[in-house]
């Protein structure tokens, strides 16, 4: 079997989303909404948006969950999470209740314009280009990443995604 | 720059201070229009390496040549504005250009070697000695063991001995310098005068003893032997085909064996030739010639074979044409040929045989004769299943072995072997899958019929030739027609918008130029005689028809993709130039690299002296008086430097200690522009600063901006931006006079990928037209002008410009798809007040107004 690489693998950076960390999350949103990743012939929307600085140097990972982090209303997200969770125990809480929808939607907007550089994720991983195919997954599984950006002379280059490794091992299995 | 010099009149102090001001002014001017050019240059280059367009080498060259002169022209003013020790860059200048000229297929010196070479000694490897055509020969037999008549090459050393030993270099070069290329007489004469002087010289007796020794090599019967000589030109079938260009001799005796040897030499100063390489702009002295001498082979049949249909490649398929004879017929386009499509199995998929009323033989004098075919073969197939069946898997093991489709010619002698004379790299063409045609039940059809040699439509006026001598009329943008496709079309290809012709199919040699250079070309097509001249006619190459009048979108929807994976295609030359000259490695003028040292490419040297001229303009005067009026610097509480210099004003109406206030600013359109600015405000990530530095290892985010600046007075101000890595330039006078007035605007590049960086060429110029503006733009370069506007409009449209300025920083990052950048379209126009145009999310927008 010929070697696999994670620069064969990996959508190059042209074609994944990407933007300044001084971007809002409405604009992250629009990104995400916008973008379809068409790899051999199979369409998908993307579930992560890098982020980079000014130098082009990526600075973090922005998943879907953390541009609803970044939407959730403060008297939640200002609460430590055992309280939260508490919140949400009740069958009705008459917080919830009592909070109207326009109030809601007004906060939900102004937190949009926050910038993705607020929720965003640190880089914990990442994959070079002539990283083999194991190591990728040992990678993904160790520490259960979705997606690994690749690099190439210390750039990112692209990506990696666990549905692109599994493709892969798919053709040798079945 | 368009409206260079306008700020002069009037806006000057008298003061003698300001003097030096506005010289440094004049010189800092200069520079910055120079690079503006060659930021257009460049984003043309990077243009047309999308592949959308056609061009050639001259394009490559000539466009290199001009933003050479404009670097050369800013480290001139660079070294005038700072002083010697700038001369570095000119030495950086020239190792980049060294290492561009060396993309080029270049003065290569002739590597010594003997006079004549046998083919089963050589391969490809030796293609620099023998010409590409010769070093084949030699690989199809000492590699793949393939049947090659046999045969040796007479070198490219020889090709040196014959020069020299007649002084022929500088008396030919000077002719070919005088030549004009655009008139077809002018070639004609000095092909004249060059084949004169090279017949007129004598080949050196021990080469023409070499010749001869390995001639008798070939046969024990060397009185009746007869040869072929075939030019293989250094060069020749990698960047170039040269198909057909240069002469060739068959069925030559021994005894003429030199002095043929001499004709081919001569012929490669045929008109179209010189054409040919002049019009890639190549030197003579680029080109030596190697000679092929083959035993000639007495042929039944002969032709071409195309490891893949060039006009269809995923068909899958060898095509194979053919005709009685020598195939000479075939490849100057006197004959339509049999054309026989084969499985890669060697199985006949389809037949069709032409009508073969004339063959070429070998003369019993020597030379060749064209002869009747007898009535009963004029119809019948020129091969038979079992020959063709071979063809078939030469093709397919050549294509295998070169690992690229092609263009071979063959030969079957009198006994029904198959024999091969030369392979070659076959140019393909895909075209676009699924685009729409137009609706063309309205259009009238003037003729139908024929073979694409080169997919794509064009339209013109229609204009008759039928020899080399109605060439030199042949208008600009014409449908040319011709009863065949002889050699001369060559030297009008890249002035016709579509070729027809009556006889001929996809194999001759035209049709192998007509394809690198694009044009839309169909071959025997029956009534093409019968196009009405003077009319304008569309000409479908892809469907094989001819429209009467107009039709724009048929050309458009006929537009081919290209092949552009040919390893040493225009495209590859053209990119290999673009690596020298285009990436920005050179990036923020703080960080440690950013030295002379480090620049790789002419942007980078443009970008390094633009950053310095900046320097020495804006912050680092010379003497005290200097220093105190020159390293003015705006104070704001935006995270940029911008340097300002009045050029109305004397040192103490400038502000105290240097800074100048927002308010202060005393120039109209400066307070515009700025007001823009503010109130969009700089972009903040807001968070804390310190969960970014946690996210990269050794890397905090420094706010990033640099050092812009602006000259100014009450009415004039030009202003240079540098927000990440896009660069804009902003020019505007703002007077009482509506006629002096105006707003420029130039902008370009950015850090993210092309595509991106053009889509957000392609909104800004939208947003701009909106706001009035004139836009042109080239890639990623864009260049926007509106002027006529009273003072209160060019306030407001500058403040919208401040905003727009801040709004598309490294906007080009975020704008991955069409739909996105529409998205954002709209977002602005919204915010900035203009109408709101609706756009389809699922079409892209035209890119410019050119």
């Amino acid at each position: 079997m010929k070697m696999t690489r994670a620069g064969d693998l990996m959508i190059p950076l042209e074609k994944y989303p990407h933007m300044p960390h001084w971007f809002t999350l409405r604009q992250a949103i629009v990104e995400m909404e916008n973008s379809v990743l068409e790899i051999d012939g199979r369409k998908s929307l993307p579930r992560v948006v890098l982020v980079f600085d000014e130098k082009y140097q990526l600075v973090g990972l922005l998943r879907r969950r953390d541009i609803l982090r970044g939407l959730e209303p403060e008297f939640l997200t200002d609460k430590p999470l055992d309280y939260r969770k508490k919140l949400f125990d009740v069958k009705v809480d008459p917080n919830l209740s009592e909070i109207s929808f326009d109030k809601i939607l007004e906060g939900v907007r102004r937190r949009a314009d926050r910038p993705v550089s607020d929720v965003m994720i640190p880089v914990a991983g990442t994959a070079d280009y002539d990283d083999h195919i194991v190591k990728v997954v040992y990678e993904m599984n160790a520490n259960k990443f979705s997606l690994l950006p690749v690099l190439k002379d210390g750039r990112v280059v692209g990506v990696v995604r666990t549905v692109d490794v599994f493709r892969e091992f798919a053709k040798l299995v079945i | 720059m368009t409206q260079a010099g306008k700020y002069s009149e009037g806006d000057w102090g008298d003061g003698a201070e300001l003097r030096t001001i506005r010289d440094k002014f004049s010189h800092f001017r200069r520079l910055l229009d120079h690079n503006h050019q060659a930021l257009e240059i460049l984003g043309d280059m990077e243009e047309k390496s999308q592949g959308k367009y056609l061009f050639d080498l001259n394009f490559i060259r000539s466009r290199l040549a001009d933003l050479r002169a404009n670097v050369s022209e800013i480290i001139r003013c660079l070294v005038t504005l700072g002083g010697d020790h700038y001369q570095v860059l000119q030495e950086r200048f020239t190792l980049i250009d060294d290492q561009i000229e060396l993309v080029f297929p270049s003065n290569r010196p002739i590597r010594e070697d003997a006079y004549c070479r046998r083919f089963d000694t050589l391969s490809r490897m030796n293609s620099y000695s023998v010409g590409s055509k010769n070093a084949q020969l030699g690989e199809m037999i000492s590699k793949l063991g393939l049947p090659v008549p046999a045969g040796f090459a007479i070198t490219a050393w020889a090709y040196k001995r014959f020069i020299d030993s007649n002084d022929l270099q500088n008396r030919i070069s000077e002719r070919i310098d005088s030549v004009d290329i655009r008139s077809f007489y002018d070639l004609v004469r000095v092909s004249g005068e060059i084949v004169d002087l090279i017949r007129a010289s004598t080949v050196p007796n021990d080469l023409a003893e070499a010749i001869l020794e390995h001639a008798r090599g070939l046969t024990t019967k060397v009185q009746e032997a007869r040869f072929s000589l075939r030019s293989s030109a250094i060069g020749e079938d990698t960047l170039f085909s040269f198909a057909g260009q240069y002469a060739s001799y068959l069925n030559v005796r021994a005894d003429q064996l030199v002095r043929r040897y001499r004709e081919v030499l001569a012929g490669k100063f045929t008109p179209q030739a010189i054409y040919y390489f002049l019009s890639h702009s190549l030197s003579e002295s680029e080109l030596a010639m190697s000679v092929g001498c083959v035993a000639m082979v007495e042929a039944a049949a002969a032709g071409v074979v195309y490891s893949r249909d060039p006009v269809n490649p995923v068909d899958d398929h060898v095509l194979v044409n053919a005709v009685w004879g020598l195939g000479k017929f075939l490849v100057d386009g006197t004959l339509t040929p049999d054309n026989f499509r084969v499985s890669r199995r060697g199985k006949l998929i389809e037949a069709q045989i032409a009508d073969k009323p004339v063959q070429l033989v070998m003369d019993t004098h020597g030379g060749t004769v064209s002869r009747p075919v007898p009535p009963k073969l004029r119809q019948k197939p020129s091969l038979t299943n079992k020959q063709l069946r071979n063809l078939a898997r030469y093709a397919v093991l050549l294509e295998d072995h070169y690992a690229c489709p092609q263009d071979i010619e063959w030969v079957v002698d009198q006994k029904g072997k198959l024999l091969l004379l030369q392979t070659r790299p076959l140019q393909v063409q895909a075209i676009q899958p699924g685009t729409p045609l137009p609706d063309l039940s309205e259009a009238r059809v003037l003729v139908s019929g024929g073979n694409t040699v080169c997919h794509g439509a064009g339209c013109g006026r229609v204009h008759h030739v039928t020899s080399a001598h109605d060439l030199p009329s042949v208008p600009e943008g014409s449908v040319l027609v011709a009863p065949n496709p002889f050699p001369g079309l060559v030297t009008v290809m890249n002035k016709v918008s579509a070729l027809v012709t009556r006889v001929g199919g996809v194999a001759s040699h035209m049709a192998t130029i007509a394809r690198e250079y694009r044009v839309p070309t169909l071959t025997g097509v029956p009534d093409a005689l019968n196009l009405p001249a003077g009319e304008i006619a569309t000409v479908d190459a892809t469907g094989a028809v001819v429209y009467h009048g107009r039709l724009d979108e048929l050309v458009q929807a006929r537009h081919p993709e290209y092949n552009l994976s040919d390893e040493e295609s225009i495209f590859d030359i053209l990119g290999r130039v673009l690596d020298l000259v285009s990436p920005l490695r050179l990036l923020h003028p703080e960080d440690d690299d950013f030295q002379v040292e480090n620049c790789v490419t002419l942007h980078d040297i443009t970008r390094y002296a633009h950053q310095k001229a900046t320097e020495e303009m804006f912050y680092r005067a010379t003497d005290i008086a200097d220093k105190e009026r020159i390293s003015l610097r705006l104070k704001t509480d935006l995270p940029v430097t911008v340097g300002l210099v009045y050029l109305d004003r004397g040192r103490r109406a400038s502000g105290r200690r240097g800074w100048v206030k927002e308010e202060d600013l005393g120039s109209i359109p400066m307070r515009a522009f700025w007001n823009g600015v503010k109130q969009e405000g700089w972009p903040q990530s807001g968070g804390d600063e310190h969960a970014l530095k946690l996210t990269m290892k050794d890397r905090g985010a420094l706010p990033f901006s640099e050092n812009s600046f602006a000259a100014l007075s009450e009415e004039y101000m030009i202003l240079s931006l540098r927000f990440g890595y896009h660069f804009a330039t902003v020019e505007a006078l703002c007077s009482d006079n509506i006629n002096k007035n105006y707003i420029n605007l130039q902008f370009s590049h950015g850090g993210s990928t092309f595509d991106r960086r053009a889509r957000r060429v392609r909104l800004m110029t939208r947003i701009l037209r909106e706001m009035e503006f004139e836009c042109r733009t080239k890639g990623d370069f864009l260049e926007a002008t509106v002027s006529y506007k009273d003072a209160e409009a060019m306030v407001s449209k500058l403040t919208r410009l401040g905003r727009l300025t801040i709004m598309t920083k490294q906007l080009d990052m975020a704008l991955s798809t069409d739909q996105v950048a529409s998205w954002y379209l709209n977002d602005f126009l919204k915010r900035l007040d203009l109408v709101e145009v609706p756009v389809p999310a699922d079409r892209p927008e035209k890119g410019s107004d050119r």
